[in-house]
């Protein structure tokens, strides 16, 4: 299942329905789905905040095989950004020394099983994985 | 459908799903408190990092000036989110009685 976003946040309610729409063909749990409404919306939410200029959409693809659900998300125009490589955030500070950024990055790697990026010829694909019990 | 509105100085709730396309107007309500403030967060369902990140600017505005929120009545995914993050260690998470019901 595949469907193309605009690139903005006001997409995100299109995104949910999307997902939801999936996720109750597949009879997934209601834990597991809003699991993925956060790795999505992290995903799709980086795409759109760090190459806002670009006006291609955004697509994201939905697949569950066994016992395996796969989220890919392709941004067609794009500059290399390796999320997979990015570092931590510190998670141990005092408030004072907290920062949001890194979270929802962060969050997906703790969520999936697996988290893949690839750029190629200007497109960049984010592929993540996760089991289901 | 989500909201966030104060009730009266010290209380404060919030509820529906609150995603990165609400921080506006989350970000809105949360600048006028002025006071340590109870957040209920009986109905909130759903929370992500652009949410995560308006929560903690508002509790480190408040923490300077000696006040700051109380997470109240967390949804099972709501403390996740935040056991995840670690915030559920810059935040103090509270039940209420009119939140346990």
């Amino acid at each position: 299942m595949q469907q193309e976003f605009k690139r903005n946040m006001e997409s995100l309610e299109n995104v949910f329905d999307f997902l939801h729409t999936f996720m109750s063909q597949h009879k997934v749990d209601e834990e597991t789905t809003q699991t993925m409404d956060l790795v999505v919306e992290e995903l799709f939410t980086n795409m759109v905040k760090y190459n806002p200029e670009a006006r291609e959409d955004i697509s994201i693809r939905l697949d569950k095989s066994s016992n395996v659900l796969s989220v890919c998300l392709v941004d067609p125009n794009s500059k290399p950004f390796d999320l997979t490589q990015k570092e931590d955030p510190k998670l141990n500070l005092p408030l004072k020394d907290r920062k949001p950024g890194g979270l929802g990055i962060y969050m997906v790697k703790k969520l999936t099983d697996s988290l893949d990026y690839e750029h190629h010829n200007g497109k960049s694909t984010i592929t993540v994985t996760k089991r289901l019990e | 459908m989500f909201d966030i509105r104060i009730v009266k100085p010290g209380e404060a709730v919030i509820s529906g799903r609150f995603d990165a396309s609400q921080v506006d107007k989350a970000r809105s309500v949360l600048n006028e408190l002025t006071t340590t403030t109870v957040l209920d967060m009986k109905d909130l369902q759903y929370v992500s990092s652009a949410g995560l990140g308006i929560l903690l600017a508002a509790q480190k505005r408040l923490s300077e000036k000696g006040h700051k929120l109380l997470l109240a009545n967390m949804s099972k995914h709501v403390r996740d989110v935040f056991q995840i993050t670690r915030l559920e260690t810059v935040f103090e998470i509270i039940e209420t009685s009119s939140g346990s019901g």
